[in-house]
C-alpha cells in the first residue's frame, strides 16, 4: 500500500482500536506509535478517560490496519457478533495479548475470551457485548493488558466491578463486597445512640456494654438492603456453615468463606474459600491491577484472568 | 342495667416479687409516668401511655396514647402483623418491614446483588436509643424465632426461650404464633383493642396484667 493512501485514510490503532484521523502517527487515544513495531501495540494508555468503542468501529478501506486485529477472539462454540470462532492452536498471533479471561459463572459460562490490549465490556456498547445479562450497564468496564497484568476499571456503572482480594484488603465503611453468588456491604461502626436529655428513651435491645458495634448487610438484586448482623464482637465470619452470617443452602459460599474484622477506619476483609473467591467493589474511575489466576466480577459475569498457554 | 365488672391491674415484678395491684376505680385509668398506673421508674414509658377506659359500659377497651415506645399486647393464639407492625420477645423490640420487589433504571440496567427469593418481609431489630440492629429476611413458610435454634436467633437474650415463636408467611399474610415461651410474645398495639381477663400488656420495662372480675 503506497504512503499517499495511508496519508489519506484514517487509521485504527493496533494496540486499542481508537479511529485515528488520516494522518496521525500517534494513537490519540494509548499514544502508542500507529507505524511502529508490534510491541507499540502494548505501550502503557494513558490514564485518562478513554473514549467509548464501538464494536462497529469500520475499518478503513484498504485496511489501514497493518495486520487484521480481531479486537476481541472468541474460540468457544458460540461467536461473537460476526466473527468466526477460531480455535486457539490455530490461532495466528496478532496484536491480541496471550491472556484470556474464562467465565466461571452468569449467562457465558464456560466460554474463554482472548483479550485485546483494550477491551470494553457493556451491554450495549463496547467490546465485549453481554446484552442478556441486565445487571451490565450500556458501558461498564475497561480492561487493559499492559506488562502481563490487567488492568480494570469501572466505568460508573450501576453494579459496579469486583475484583478479587488477593488474601486480605481493607474496605472502608459503606463498601461493598461479594462472596460467592452473594453481594455484602460494610456499614462500619454504627453511630452513638441519641440520648434525648429529658424525654423518654426509644427502647430497644440493650446494647453490649461499653462496646463499639458494627454492621455488615446483604444487599439484594435491585440494590435493596437484606438481611442485617450487627456485633461489637472483634470478628464477623460470612459461610455456608456456623458463622455468623450463614448460608446453609448456598453452594457458591465455603464453609467459612471469609472474614470481616473492624478497624479504626474500615474493616479487613479477609479471603478464605480457597478458591472460590471473595471480590471487593472499585470504587468508578479508579484503575486496579489484576493478577494472573485473579477473578473480576461485572453483572452476573465471575471471569479469571488467566494465560492462554495455560489451556493447551 | 348491666353493672361494668371490677377491674384489676396486677404489674409483674420482673424479679418474681410480690405484685403490685391497683384497682381501677373510675371509667378511665391511664397509665405512664404521671398516670393511675404510674411507671414513673421507667424511661421508656410516657407520661400517659396508655389509656384503658370502658367501650359500651361492660366492655373494656385499651388505647396507646402516648406513641413512641409504644404498647404491646401478649399474643395468645396468634395474631396477624402487616408492614410497620413491631413485635417484643425477651428484650428485643421487633419491626416488620414490606421488602419491595425489585425495578430496573430507566436505561434496562438492574442493579446486581443477591439472589432474592421474592421476600415480602423482613424483621429489624431495634436497639435501646433508635439504632437499627441485625436484620432477617423472612421466607415463604415458616421461620422460627429463638435463644439458638431457627431462623431469628438471639443467643445473648436470655428472656428468649431457645424455641420461642413462629413467623409464617403466606403470600402477602405474615402472622406470629407464640410456642409456649416462658416470657410470651407480644404485638403492638395499632388501633384501639377490647381486653379480655387475663390479657398481658407490656409498656416500656413494665409487665403487668389486666384482671376482669364481677361487677362489683
Amino acid at each position: 500500500m503506497s504512503t499517499a493512501l495511508f496519508s489519506r485514510l484514517a487509521i485504527v490503532c493496533p494496540g486499542c482500536d481508537q479511529l485515528n484521523p488520516a494522518g496521525a502517527h500517534q494513537c490519540t487515544a494509548c499514544g502508542a506509535d500507529l507505524f511502529g513495531p508490534a510491541e507499540a501495540a502494548a505501550a502503557p494508555a494513558q490514564a485518562g478517560p478513554t473514549q467509548p468503542i464501538s464494536q462497529a468501529t469500520p475499518i478503513p478501506p484498504g485496511g489501514a490496519r497493518r495486520r487484521p486485529i480481531p479486537v476481541l477472539e472468541h474460540h468457544e462454540s458460540s461467536p461473537a457478533q460476526g466473527q468466526t470462532p477460531i480455535p486457539l492452536k490455530n490461532k495466528i498471533r496478532t496484536a491480541g495479548t496471550p491472556f484470556v479471561l474464562t467465565v466461571l459463572s452468569g449467562p457465558k459460562k464456560g466460554e474463554r475470551f482472548r483479550l485485546a490490549p483494550h477491551t470494553v465490556i457493556g451491554r450495549t456498547r463496547g467490546t465485549l457485548l453481554v446484552p442478556e445479562d441486565p445487571f451490565v450497564s450500556p458501558q461498564h468496564a475497561t480492561l487493559w493488558v499492559r506488562d502481563g497484568r490487567l488492568h480494570v476499571r469501572d466505568e460508573a456503572s450501576a453494579s459496579g466491578v469486583f475484583v478479587s482480594v488477593a488474601t486480605q484488603e481493607l474496605i472502608v465503611p459503606g463498601g461493598y463486597f461479594c462472596a460467592g453468588n452473594r453481594l455484602f456491604r460494610y456499614l462500619g461502626a454504627l453511630p452513638p445512640a441519641a440520648i434525648s436529655p429529658a424525654g423518654t428513651i426509644v427502647y430497644g435491645a440493650p446494647l453490649p456494654p461499653g462496646g463499639t458495634c458494627y454492621a455488615v448487610e446483604e444487599r439484594l438484586l435491585g440494590g435493596r438492603s437484606g438481611a442485617a448482623f450487627v456485633t461489637a464482637q472483634p470478628l464477623i465470619s460470612i459461610g455456608r456453615q456456623e458463622c455468623d452470617i450463614s448460608f446453609g443452602d448456598d453452594k457458591t459460599l465455603a464453609p467459612r468463606h471469609c472474614e470481616l474484622s473492624p478497624i479504626a477506619d474500615g474493616a479487613v476483609l479477609r479471603d478464605l474459600s480457597e478458591g472460590l473467591g471473595t471480590l471487593v467493589r472499585l470504587q468508578a474511575g479508579v484503575e486496579r491491577q489484576v493478577k494472573l489466576g485473579e477473578q473480576i466480577r461485572v453483572g452476573q459475569a465471575v471471569m479469571r484472568f488467566e494465560a492462554a498457554e495455560a489451556q493447551r | 342495667m348491666r353493672l361494668r365488672p371490677a377491674v384489676t391491674f396486677h404489674v409483674v415484678r420482673a424479679d418474681g416479687g410480690p405484685e403490685v395491684t391497683v384497682p381501677m376505680r373510675a371509667d378511665v385509668l391511664t397509665c405512664g409516668k404521671k398516670g393511675d398506673l404510674a411507671l414513673h421508674l421507667d424511661p421508656f414509658v410516657a407520661s400517659t401511655q396508655a389509656r384503658f377506659a370502658f367501650a359500651d359500659k361492660h366492655r373494656l377497651a385499651v388505647e396507646d396514647v402516648g406513641g413512641g415506645n409504644g404498647v404491646f399486647l401478649r399474643v395468645r393464639r396468634e395474631h396477624e402483623l402487616s408492614g410497620g407492625g413491631e413485635l417484643r420477645v425477651g428484650r428485643q423490640r421487633l419491626v416488620v418491614e414490606s421488602v419491595v420487589p425489585s425495578a430496573p433504571a430507566p436505561d434496562g440496567t438492574l442493579i446486581w446483588g443477591s439472589p432474592d427469593s421474592d421476600y415480602r418481609f423482613k424483621l429489624v431489630q431495634m436497639l435501646e436509643g433508635g439504632l437499627r440492629g441485625s436484620a432477617w429476611l423472612l421466607k415463604d413458610g415458616d421461620n422460627y424465632l429463638g435463644r439458638n435454634a431457627g431462623e431469628v436467633t438471639f443467643p445473648s437474650d436470655a428472656f428468649v426461650s431457645s424455641r420461642h415463636a413462629c413467623l409464617r408467611v403466606q403470600g402477602k399474610r405474615l402472622v406470629v404464633r407464640d410456642l409456649g415461651s416462658s416470657n410470651g410474645t407480644f404485638v403492638r398495639l395499632v388501633a384501639p383493642t377490647l381486653v379480655e381477663d387475663g390479657d398481658h400488656f407490656l409498656i416500656g420495662r413494665e409487665l403487668f396484667r389486666v384482671q376482669i372480675g364481677r361487677p362489683a
